[in-house]
């Protein structure tokens, strides 16, 4: 006999091996197949066919894991900083000091190493360290997030 | 009629959160009342509204917690937190601006009963 909650495991078990993306949202996916499955069944579906209906409707997990790319990674939340979206997490800012010391040690360990020809290095360090992290430094800590106007 | 892509994604967050003023929901839900309230002109996707409302919840605007519906699969739903209001507030007041200054061109009017 169909099991409904077995067959959304499974599913998405496999959809999951196929695009690993999908995890954050798997609690959430498992869910919304489950309702929209009920839904069918509601409206006079055999629940096999409800199922299939559900998954059909969500999209292939590729496409759906593409959907869910779009909003996330750096580009994404780079835009969202600059756009005052939000304001950067405790966790963004670290990532972003420890990126800005990082990079100044490499740099710094280079021209140590190549005494004497440090210029270029210098100008490696501006364009790769400098310029970069402080303006994204700069975007991140300009305003308050809007959340708390009003 | 469909509504633009840009429209759809600068409304939804607006949306999620007055949606969510009405009383706690859940993904699907959300989703479901999107279609009923907009004729089906809003079809928002999964793959929209999930990051979403990660994301919110990141931000610190909404809030969510598991529950055991009838399926006894857990449930994810989601509340608004004070600063979601007070942000919805924000949104409105940016909404209605909007609104106001098309509505003062000539031959520019908004029909339907949803407005």
């Amino acid at each position: 006999m169909f099991d409904l909650n077995d067959a959304v495991d499974s599913w998405l078990a496999k959809a999951v091996e196929t695009e690993p993306g999908l995890g954050v949202y798997v609690d959430e996916i498992a869910d919304h197949v489950v309702s929209a499955s009920e839904a069918n069944i509601a409206s006079g579906m055999a629940p096999a066919d409800a199922f299939a209906a559900a998954i059909e409707a969500l999209g292939e997990p590729t496409m759906l894991a593409g959907e869910f790319r779009k909003d996330g990674g750096i580009a994404a939340t780079l835009r969202r900083l600059a756009c005052n979206e939000r304001a950067p997490s405790k966790r963004e800012q670290v990532a972003m000091a420890s990126a800005w010391i990082l990079m100044s040690l490499f740099w710094a360990g280079v021209m140590i190493v190549v005494q004497g020809s440090s210029t270029w290095a210098t100008f490696a360090w501006i364009v790769t360290t400098y310029l970069p992290l402080t303006a994204i430094g700069a975007m991140m800590s300009r305003r308050e997030p809007k959340t708390k106007a009003a | 009629m469909r509504l633009p892509k840009d429209l759809v994604a600068a409304s939804a967050k607006p949306m999620v959160l007055a949606l969510l003023r009405q009383g706690d929901s859940y993904g699907y839900e959300i989703i479901k009342r999107v279609r009923e309230l907009s004729d089906g002109q809003l079809e928002w996707k999964e793959g929209m509204l999930y990051p979403l409302l990660h994301r919110l919840e990141e931000n610190g605007l909404i809030t969510s917690y598991n529950a055991n519906p009838d399926t006894g699969r857990p449930r994810k739903y989601y509340r608004l937190l004070p600063d979601g209001a007070a942000e919805l507030e924000a949104q409105q007041g940016s909404f209605a601006a909007v609104f106001n200054v098309l509505q003062s061109f000539d031959g520019f009017e908004f029909g339907g009963s949803h407005v």
